[in-house]
């Protein structure tokens, strides 16, 4: 397949990935904490207070970019799943098992996020609105992928049972997505839309733009650092990982 | 043919269990009765609430009795042999998927208005309640049968089975009690109704073609 570049091809093996990616993961990890940093201190301190919130509109530069990782990482997973059950791609199954734990922290930390956001503006941390149920069972989705890929002895067989279940459950996200349209809800409609206006000022975006990228980043880091773990569990017996364990205890 | 052998088969199972085969149905009317004595201030004043007992109830009925879907095939190893053949396992998944609904779905798609005539609810309003069932029904077996598959042979069921199929569960359960409430209130449910009917297309078509090769991969470990 010569669409694929070589680097690219060459991550779908284990012992490549587990080499070539190594370096990255401290990039990440420097770029994501920077890139943080630089969009929250630009929100909280050198951004003007919205007409209605107030100050406390601000807690929307950690909220909005977890919320949105959180979601992503879950189609991630679906997608992974596919490519798992279509190709039988060793890393897809690694990835589905890597990111699962660090999306289900993510949404955790969106619904805590939100409830924090909601007790000044709502008056009240939860209601039993469409979109933070949705949020909810998003986290019950993820707690079920970590659990399935416990209890399934297996590996093989978890990869494939990982990967179905990943796939039925994201006919969720759609719901999650659309659920502000079709039911009474007090949560605010998506600000930001793909293909169309963003119905937030400028001078708030940039700040919000920074730490969209910046959990990407911090996200995608945490997630490598996890398929290196995995790796090296899951092939411990290959020759390859003796030799990288015989120079680590050297 | 083969199918219809099968299907008799299992049902013949079924009634031949005696009273075994009743305990979703009782188990059914029991916690729809339980809920209604508990909150009956709120269900004589609005059908709405009715509508909503009945549905949750009918996922737990349909829950309850998933555990031993597949336990006795694959413990005398029926399924092992089925898995052997694409067509046989195929044909064989199809009939439990169909006897389940047989067995719980279509009680519950008649009891259910039943219960809402009894408790004062409006001929419509139940008429709808029973259609909504009669949708969502299947599309509940589907789903709960597609989990149930993952975990077979691993002697886990019960709690855990819960937590895996309650989350895909919620899209139908949220349409189908949509479509109920917004029937009740007069305003148009069209959009909603149309959702029910695309998870049960959806379910209906693929989730039977996926049980065989996740069956087969259940005997081969």
């Amino acid at each position: 397949m010569k669409f694929i570049p070589t680097w690219l091809h060459r991550l779908a093996s284990p012992q490549h990935f587990f080499g070539d990616i190594k370096s990255w993961i401290m990039w990440l990890y420097v770029l994501g904490t920077i890139g943080f940093l630089v969009g929250s201190v630009w929100g909280l301190a050198f951004v003007p207070p919205e007409r209605y919130q107030g100050d406390s509109f601000r807690i929307l530069y950690v909220h909005a970019p977890i919320a949105h990782v959180a979601q992503l990482i879950y189609i991630s997973i679906a997608v992974a799943g596919v490519v798992h059950l279509v190709w039988k791609l060793k890393m897809a199954d690694v990835y589905m098992s890597a990111a699962a734990p660090v999306g289900c922290w993510l949404t955790a930390l969106a619904l805590a996020s939100g409830m924090i956001w909601g007790m000044p503006t709502w008056g009240t941390a939860w209601v039993w609105d469409a979109r933070i149920v949705s949020t909810l069972i998003l986290l019950f989705l993820f707690f079920g992928l970590i659990v399935l890929r416990r209890v399934v002895p297996n590996p093989t067989r978890a990869a494939t049972a990982l990967s179905i279940l990943a796939i039925v459950g994201a006919i969720n996200i759609p719901i999650i997505k659309y659920s502000v349209e079709w039911f009474e809800t007090l949560h605010q409609p998506a600000s930001i839309e793909l293909f169309g206006d963003i119905a937030i000022a400028p001078v708030f975006l940039t700040p919000l733009f920074i730490n969209i990228a910046s959990i990407y980043v911090l996200a995608a880091g945490f997630i490598l650092a996890n398929m290196r773990y995995l790796v090296v569990e899951r092939n411990a017996s290959m020759t390859w990982i003796q030799g990288w364990i015989r120079g680590q205890s050297q | 043919m083969r199918f219809w052998a099968l299907y008799q088969r299992e049902m013949l199972i079924e009634f031949r269990s005696g009273v075994e085969s009743f305990i979703p149905l009782v188990f059914f009317l029991l916690v729809v009765g339980t809920f209604a004595f508990t909150l009956r201030s709120f269900i004589s004043g609005d059908a709405r609430v009715l509508v909503a007992v009945i549905w949750i109830t009918t996922l737990f009925t349909s829950m309850l009795s998933l555990d031993k879907l597949f336990k006795r095939d694959h413990a005398d190893g029926t399924l092992a042999v089925a898995v052997l053949h694409s067509e046989a396992i195929t044909a064989t998944v199809v009939t439990k998927l169909v006897t389940h609904w047989s067995v719980t779905g279509i009680p519950i798609t008649l009891l259910g208005p039943v219960v809402g005539l009894l408790s004062g609810m409006h001929f419509d309003h139940a008429l709808m309640l029973g259609f909504t069932l009669l949708i969502g029904t299947p599309t509940i077996t589907m789903l709960g049968a597609l989990v149930t598959a993952l975990l077979v042979g691993l002697g886990r069921g019960g709690e855990l089975l819960t937590v895996l199929i309650l989350p895909l569960y919620i899209p139908i359960l949220l349409f189908g009690i949509s479509v109920c409430h917004l029937h009740i209130e007069s305003a148009s449910y069209t959009s909603e109704l149309l959702w029910c009917f695309a998870l049960l297309t959806g379910s209906t078509t693929a989730i039977p073609l996926a049980l065989g090769p996740v069956l087969k991969m259940s005997q081969d470990s």
